[in-house]
This record gives C-alpha cells, structure tokens and sequence, in this order.
C-alpha cells in the first residue's frame, strides 16, 4: 500500500513538475474535544498549548460551532465569545476558525437572517478570520445572509459539503453543490465532510476528484472521522486524490470518535511524498499536555476503533456518540446504547435518510431514545423531528415514510403549524431590550436568556504549559498538615513561613 | 463454494501479542474448557514462542498441550513449526531431529502443524511435509505474505503451486505483519487459487494497520477456506481480528462463514478476559492506521515491541526513520525474511542504530549467524563486517540425539525440559481476592477492619 501511494503522488509530481504542500487544520480545541470529552475542554485548558498550537505549522485552528457556544455556557459556564478572543490574542499567526450551523443558533430552529448576520459578525469581532459554512441539507438558502456577512467583513469563507451513505449522494451532487456555491457565493474553500466516520476509501477516491474539477484552484479540505478503522487511510487518499487541507488533531485528541491525528497524517503524508509543514515533536510535547488534562479530569484519550461494517449502517457522527453516550449514562440507561443505535439507523431510514450531521443525529437519537422508553414508536415525537418533516428547515433530501409521515403528524405537537411561518427579524427588539449592552452579550443573552449569561464565570487566566501546578499542590498540601507544624520554604523569589 | 471455518489462535498468538505471552498453562484451562466446546475447525495451542514462554517460566511445553487436549473436546489441535529455531540452540530443525519432535507433537495431542520455512525453501519442506505427514499430521504449509514489487501475483502463485506439491494438506498464507488490504486481496487470492488448484487455502492476518478484520471479511466473500482468529481480550493490534466481530460481520453481510457456537466463545471471552484482569494483563486495543508497517514489516509481537520502544524513547516521531533503518539493514544484510529468527533481530539492531553511532558497533546474534552463512549462502553488501566476525567451521550445528527428551529439549531451547507441574488457577471474585488478601496479611496487625457499602470484615487476634 506504502509503494502504490507513493507511485501515485510521485506521478502527480512528474506530470505537473511540483511537489504538492498538504495543509493541516487542527480540530483540538473544536470537534476533538467535542468528539471524545464531549465538548468539556475548558478555556482554561485551552489557553496555556495556544501559543504553541500557533507555531505547529498548521493552516487554521478551528475553536468554535455552535455546539461549543451550548456546551460552553450550559455546562462550563463560560463565555465562548472571551474564549475565541482569549485565544486569538495568544494564536497570532494562523487564522482562527469559527462555523455557523446553517440559519441556526441555538435550538434547531432557524433563526431570522440579522440574527444570523450578528453571530457571523461577533465571531469575527472576537478574532475569526476563517468562517466555515455548515448546511446539512446543502440549501445554500440558509447561508446566503451569513456568507454575505462573512465576506463583507474580510473572512475567508468555506462552505462543508457533507458525505451521506444514501442514494442521490454521490460525485454528481456534490460537484453540482460546489459550483452552486461558487456561482452563488464565490466561495472561498471548500470542506468535504464525513462527519459520521462512514465513507470508504473507494468513495473518496470517486468524490474528491469530481469535486476537485469543479472548484480548481479553491482549496478543497477532508475532514472525517476515525469511528471506524478506515477514517485515517480515507484522509491519506483524500489527499492523494486531489485534496488540499485535511482536518485533523493532536493525538491522544484524535481517532476513536475524533478525527485523524496529526502527528500520524504529517509523517505519513511526508513519507508518501507530500510536503507539509508541520513541527511533530512540537506537537508530541501538546499531546502530553492533551494527556495530562485527561488524567486530572477523568476524561477519554482518543483510542483507534475496531473495523466494524456494522458502523456503515448507523452512521453516528463522533461528537453525537458521545454525547449520547453521556445523556444515556446521565439518565442511567446506559445499558440501552445498542438498542438506541438499531434504532437510529431505523428511523433515519424512515425519514429520507439526512446527513448524519447537526443537527440531525441529535434529532433522530431523540426519537430514537423516546421510541426506545416508550415502547411505542412515534408515540412521542421531539418537536424538532415535526419540524423536520414539515420542511421547517428546509427541502428533504428524501420523501419520508408515508406511514412514518402521518405518525409524526398525529403524534407531534400541535403547536407546530403544518406551514414553516416567515421569520421576522429580532434584533431590534433585542436591542431595545438590551440598550447600552455591548453586541457579545446582547447576541449570547438572545441565545441562552439572561440567567444562564449572567451567571458566566470568566476565564481565570494562568498560560503555564503544564497540567500541575507545584505551588497550588503545595499549599494544598500544607494545608492539610496538623496546625502546630512550622514550615519554613525558602527559594529564589519565593518564602513561605507558617507558625 | 464451501463456507469458511475458523480457527482460534487466542491462546498461542493472541496471548503471544497482546499479553506478551504471560498467560501460563494454567491460566489457559477454563477458557479451552469453552473453547472446546465451541465447533471451531482446529485450536492453535503451540508455536515457537509458546514454547519459548513456557521455558522461561519453567513449564513444560508438553504439557500444556496435553492438558489442553484433555479439554478440546475433541477440537483439532493445531502446533505452528518454525524450521529456524529463534533460540540459537539450533539453526535448522530438519532431519532426525525434525521427524522426532513431530513424532512427539503427535503423540502429546496435536493433529494439525503448520510448517513455516521463513526462507520458503521447498526442498526442506518436501521433506517436513512428508516427515509430518508419516507421523498422522494433518499438514498446512505456510506462504508469508511480503508486500514489494518482487512478491507478484506470479510469484505467489508459483510459491502456491510448488507448496501444493509438497503434497501438503492446506496452504496458508501467512500476512504476520498485517501488510493485506482490500484492494490487494482479490488479485492475490485468485492468483493463489489458479496455483493450487484445488487445495485448500487457509488466510493468518494481523491487525497492525486496523485493517485486518476488513481484510478477514473480504476474505471470506472472496471464499477463504480458514481463517486464523482470536477473542476480543487477545484480537487487533498485534493480533489477529476479534472472532465474535467477525461471526457477527458474516452474519450481517451475509457472508458465508460456518460461525462457532455463540455462546461458548462469550464464555471463553468471559474466562480469559478474567484472567487478564485478575493478572493485570494489556487490555487489547485496536492500533490507529500507519502506513509504516509497510516499510518495516516488522510481524506480530516484534512490532508491539519495536512501538513500544519507540514510546519509551519519546521518539514516536521517528518511526519512519526506524522503519526505513529495519529496510536498510534487511538490504545490507542481503534480505533475510522478516520473520523469526530474524525479524526481532533486524528490530533491535535498527533501534541500536537509532540510538548511538555507530551503525553495527554491536551485532545481534542471529544476524550474525545468518552472516555467517548458517542459513544457507547469502549476498550482503557487509562484506567488511561479515570478515570482522569471521566464518564459523561448521555453518550447520549437529544435534547429537540421545534421547527424544534431550532432542525436545534442544527443540524447546533448554538444556532439559522441566517436569510436568500440578495445573491450578481459580478466578477470584473481587469479594475473594479482597478476602484472601486480607487472611494472608493479617498476621502482621493486631485488627484489620475493612468496611464499605454491604460490606463489613473485621479480623482480630483473639486475646492469650
């Protein structure tokens, strides 16, 4: 296999007379945590490997989505906005990268366009220079206001066209998607996607080129998951196929539900006869530092998966997996994972087979848990699934089940008018509401009210690279000695003396 | 098309990479209790680094293929022979000496030996394959999978023919590297096919890539006759694919693969992974995809080593450069086989020469036996190291057969085989091992109380 990849590139090189770079694009403090901690990595934890994440050599370094801002204030209690400026003042060199979730902010309804216009704008406000575009459902519709926002303020735009194991998904549709986008938008770059860790080796090898003959010089970025044994050697052939950047992280942030390492794409990449720039002892150093915030907070590293076939057919994004795994865990029905997962591939078979990407396999796990719990399916259905039906977000990709159809009808909410309604704008009212609040707040407040925002803790901001702090565990230490001891700790520019 | 059947290597090979060969033959007894029973086509119980593991435990290798036959419900028993001996008492196994431990494998309980000549010398295989053969074995000649421009398609099929005429039973193709992939497979298995014609091909791989249970489904649509497999506690990495992943893969893509009983594999799965967390044993872990296996080559067991070596040095970055020292040195050396008795040889010398300059300042000593010439002429461009350590008299050592204890001695690689032990090993509930450990120490305090939910043990020494 070794020989054959370095035959191909080698005759890429002969023909065109150059030897061609490979980009890497770092996923650590984005999709890695959210894959395999899920999404609990800590400003804290970020800001200390920034400086040195800025020097590996990487292309962009993505920080935020939506799932980041939701995990960010709902559970960490931090502010995702002071994180993307915390850092951009620490990663001066390579631009950061923040993604809009189609129209969508916080829920899985779309939101009206100068909300979505203010999201794009606080983003790169905050320091993101590198807006990548995420649409599910490849409706370009949903990200006109957005992309028209993000280029009239100077970012680089690219747009994810996403991998679906279904039918009508294949090189056709997604080299017709990238010319719509560059006719549309005058796209910047473009990612291709497998969020769920299911595309082959042959797949990639039939899609990047096809889309690579449309988009030419733009740059064209592969980004998939390690769920399955494959995901590595499908980025590696991703490359020799034509791809330009792939997505990746710092091992032990990586495979399992995360993406490829980085350590692992770049000498192996080198080895088969790409350039890339790229500090690997740098980045082992991170790695240890990765390893260490694992082990203090009883988090995950990333661990190879075992091939399974079985995967091609649940198709379960990384970063969904564990957070179902979580939500099972938490509602101490852990033990039903296998029972949940029949079943999502089930039902989104019945629902015209959408991308397993956000906000789908959080929409069909939830189905998926309710049928599970009620013994009945479709007895209870989310209201996002209704939504889904009824085309609130947009065209399907394909019909849903008839039978599923009326179901989902008679058995959602009510409340939920069979016609998607027109969506008027808010931030006027927000502002009213808001007068004198800076845009940051005001747009986090219209996402998660005003309890949760008010109660944000800021960051407490210590760069030392290390995951120990020897004066923190000393006087820990101290403190638990018996009262009468006397300790005297003398040393160059520190004393401590207690009687 | 017949169905594939499957053979379990968890307590040779899978044991051997995952585990490092800890499990001792009383670990093995309860889960070969299962395995017995579970209709599998043969159960691999022995090879040269089984025996090499029970000697330096001072088990007899004997007898552990006898208590496990009393167990195998009558499950075929399958023994691997290297025809180069990896512990230096010898070079070649061939001759008498051959014919007499196959003699002994034979009447201890194995019916099955797979015959290995890393250097694919077919003359010396005519010969073992009739030698085992005269002894009542079933006989499978292994092929070793190289993966260069110099192994074709032809040149596997020729192998595969001229091993068919050794008039062994069934051909094996040996990929202990884990070097196989799908897109390799098709060609190769019809290349092997056209060669045998007719006899039946059997499929070893590993897992170092990730990608050996791709590669074992493939193989079964593409009608593999057997297929070497372990339990999930001893499968991937270094090892060989999970047999339960593949019986329930087959199922799901409807492949045609004769799956053992359920049931008593979850029991055998359940007994060895306890004896792994009873002992503290690896936990199995599949290996994240790297492209460099195929430039080292380095087969099972050496290559978790050679990775785990790398890890201690901190030197994880420099894995090309260790894999490209292994080719360098297998070239220089005029291409010895990366198996044993040179593969770990050729790990070690490459991580002698990542380490220090300069190259060669030491010298592992089958690479310098195979410069000797020991196993047979060879055309190294280390012509000045091959005079510094000079020819030896007699490239072939003599074995002087006394006795067939002292010949299976020599074979095992020690100067006596030890004597049979008594074969105890009971597997604790954590109530048990807390309760055991506790009445062990007691001794030494005067109350030792230990309290917890549901729980309460209080132990004192009585007064006077």
């Amino acid at each position: 296999m070794l020989n054959q990849l370095r035959e191909k590139v080698n005759a890429e090189f002969i023909r065109t007379g150059k030897r061609r770079r490979i980009q890497l694009v770092d996923a650590t403090l984005r999709d890695a945590h959210q894959c395999l901690w899920a999404t609990r990595m800590r400003t804290e934890h970020m800001l200390p490997m920034a400086e040195r994440l800025d020097a590996l050599g990487f292309h962009a370094i993505e920080t935020v989505a939506l799932v980041q801002f939701d995990a960010s204030v709902l559970f960490l209690n931090q502010n995702p906005l002071e994180r993307l400026r915390l850092l951009s003042e620490r990663i001066r060199h390579t631009p950061l990268r923040a993604a809009v979730r189609s129209n969508m902010l916080r829920s899985f309804y779309p939101e009206p366009d100068d909300l979505s216009e203010l999201y794009v704008e606080r983003l790169v406000a905050n320091g993101a220079r590198d807006i990548v575009f995420l649409e599910s459902l490849h409706c370009w519709d949903n990200l006109t206001t957005s992309i028209a926002t993000a280029k009239r303020l100077g970012a680089t735009t690219t747009i994810g066209l996403i991998y679906n194991l279904a039918p009508g998904y294949d090189a056709h549709f997604y080299a017709a998607k990238a010319r719509e986008a560059i006719q549309r938008f005058d796209i910047d770059a473009f990612a291709f996607g497998d969020a769920g860790g299911s595309m082959t080796v042959e797949q990639v090898r039939c899609i990047v080129p096809a889309i690579k003959a449309v988009i030419g010089d733009r740059p064209l970025e592969v980004l998939t998951h390690c769920l399955n044994a494959t995901g590595s050697l499908v980025a590696l052939e991703a490359a020799v196929h034509g791809a330009d950047r792939l997505l990746c992280s710092i091992d032990p942030l990586a495979n399992g539900n995360a993406g490829p390492s980085a350590q692992m794409l770049a000498r192996n990449l080198r080895e088969i006869g790409f350039e890339v720039d790229f500090d690997d002892r740098a980045a082992d150093e991170i790695g240890d530092y990765l390893a260490g915030i694992a082990e203090e907070n009883g988090f995950p590293v990333g661990i190879a998966a075992e091939y399974d076939p079985a995967h091609f057919v649940t198709q379960y994004a990384g970063g969904a997996m564990s957070n179902l795994q979580s939500q099972l865990q938490l509602a101490g029905i852990a033990d039903k994972l296998p029972v949940v997962l029949e079943e999502i591939a089930r039902i989104r078979v019945e629902l015209g087979s959408p991308v397993m990407a956000t906000p789908f396999p959080a929409m069909i796990a939830a189905q998926a848990v309710m049928n599970v719990l009620s013994g009945e399916r479709y007895k209870v259905v989310p209201d996002e699934v209704k939504k889904y039906v009824c085309g609130y977000f947009g065209a399907l990709p394909l019909p849903v089940d008839p039978d599923v159809k009326d179901r989902v009808l008679a058995n959602g909410s009510r409340e939920i008018a069979l016609q998607p309604p027109v969506l008027a704008p808010r931030v006027p009212e927000l502002r009213r509401r808001y007068a004198g609040l800076w845009d940051d707040e005001l747009l986090l407040r219209a996402m998660y009210g005003d309890e949760k925002i008010t109660g944000l803790v800021p960051t407490v901001i210590d760069d030392t690279f290390s995951v120990r702090r020897p004066l923190n565990e000393l006087i820990a230490g101290l403190a638990r000695l018996p009262e009468q001891r006397h300790v005297h700790i003398a040393m160059a520019g520190f004393e401590l003396r207690t009687h | 098309m017949s169905m594939t059947t499957l053979v379990d290597v968890s307590l040779s090979d899978g044991q051997t990479a995952v585990w490092g060969g800890a499990a001792s033959t009383a670990m093995l007894l309860g889960t070969m209790n299962s395995l017995g029973h579970a209709r599998l086509a043969a159960i691999e119980v022995l090879s040269p680094a089984v025996i090499a593991q029970c000697v330096s435990r001072e088990e007899n290798p004997l007898q552990r293929v006898a208590a496990l036959r009393e167990r195998a419900n009558g499950t075929p028993l399958r023994a691997t022979v290297n025809l180069l001996a990896t512990h230096g008492y010898i070079d070649v196994l061939s001759g008498e000496a051959l014919n007499t431990w196959l003699r002994l494998l034979a009447r201890i309980g194995i019916s099955e030996v797979v015959l290995i000549d890393p250097q694919l010398d077919f003359q010396r295989l005519d010969s073992a394959v009739q030698m085992a053969l005269a002894n009542g074995l079933s006989v499978i000649a292994a092929l070793p999978y190289v993966d260069d421009h110099e192994h074709s398609d032809a040149h596997y099929s020729a192998s595969a023919a001229r091993l068919a005429q050794t008039g062994a039973q069934r051909i094996m193709l040996r990929d202990e590297a884990g070097l196989l992939h799908v897109d390799r497979l098709p060609g190769l298995l019809s290349a092997l096919r056209d060669g045998l014609d007719g006899t039946p091909l059997d499929l070893h791989t590993r897992c170092h890539t990730g990608l050996g249970p791709q590669v074992a489904l493939e193989a079964i649509r593409l009608g593999i006759d057997r297929l070497d497999a372990a339990l999930p506690c001893v499968a991937n990495g270094a090892s060989t694919p999970a047999l339960p992943l593949l019986a329930r893969s087959a199922a799901l893509l409807e492949l045609s693969l004769q799956a053992p009983d359920p049931d008593r594999i979850k029991e055998a799965e359940t007994q060895f992974a306890a004896v792994a967390d009873q002992q503290g044993f690896p936990e199995s872990q599949p290996w994240a995809f790297d492209l460099a296996p195929y430039e080292h080559q380095l087969p099972g067991e050496i290559a978790a080593d050679a990775m785990q070596a790398l890890r201690a040095r901190g030197r994880l970055a420099d894995l090309f450069g260790f894999a490209r020292e292994c080719t360098r040195i297998r070239q220089e050396l005029g291409n010895p086989p990366m198996l044993p008795p040179f593969a770990q040889a050729i790990a070690r010398q490459a991580l002698e020469h990542l380490d220090a300059e300069p190259r060669y300042a030491t010298l592992q000593p089958a690479l310098r036996r195979w410069l000797q010439g020991c196993y047979g002429p060879i055309d190294t461009s280390l012509t000045r190291l091959q005079q510094r350590i000079g020819a030896v008299a007699t490239p072939c050592r003599v074995i002087n057969l006394s006795t067939d204890d002292a010949l299976a001695a020599l074979i095992c690689g020690c100067p006596a085989l030890p004597p049979f032990q008594k074969l105890e090993y009971e597997i604790r509930t954590p109530e048990q091992a807390l309760t055991q450990g506790l009445l062990q120490r007691w001794p030494g305090y005067t109350v030792l109380s230990v309290t917890g939910p549901g729980l309460s043990i209080h132990l004192e020494h009585s007064k006077g």
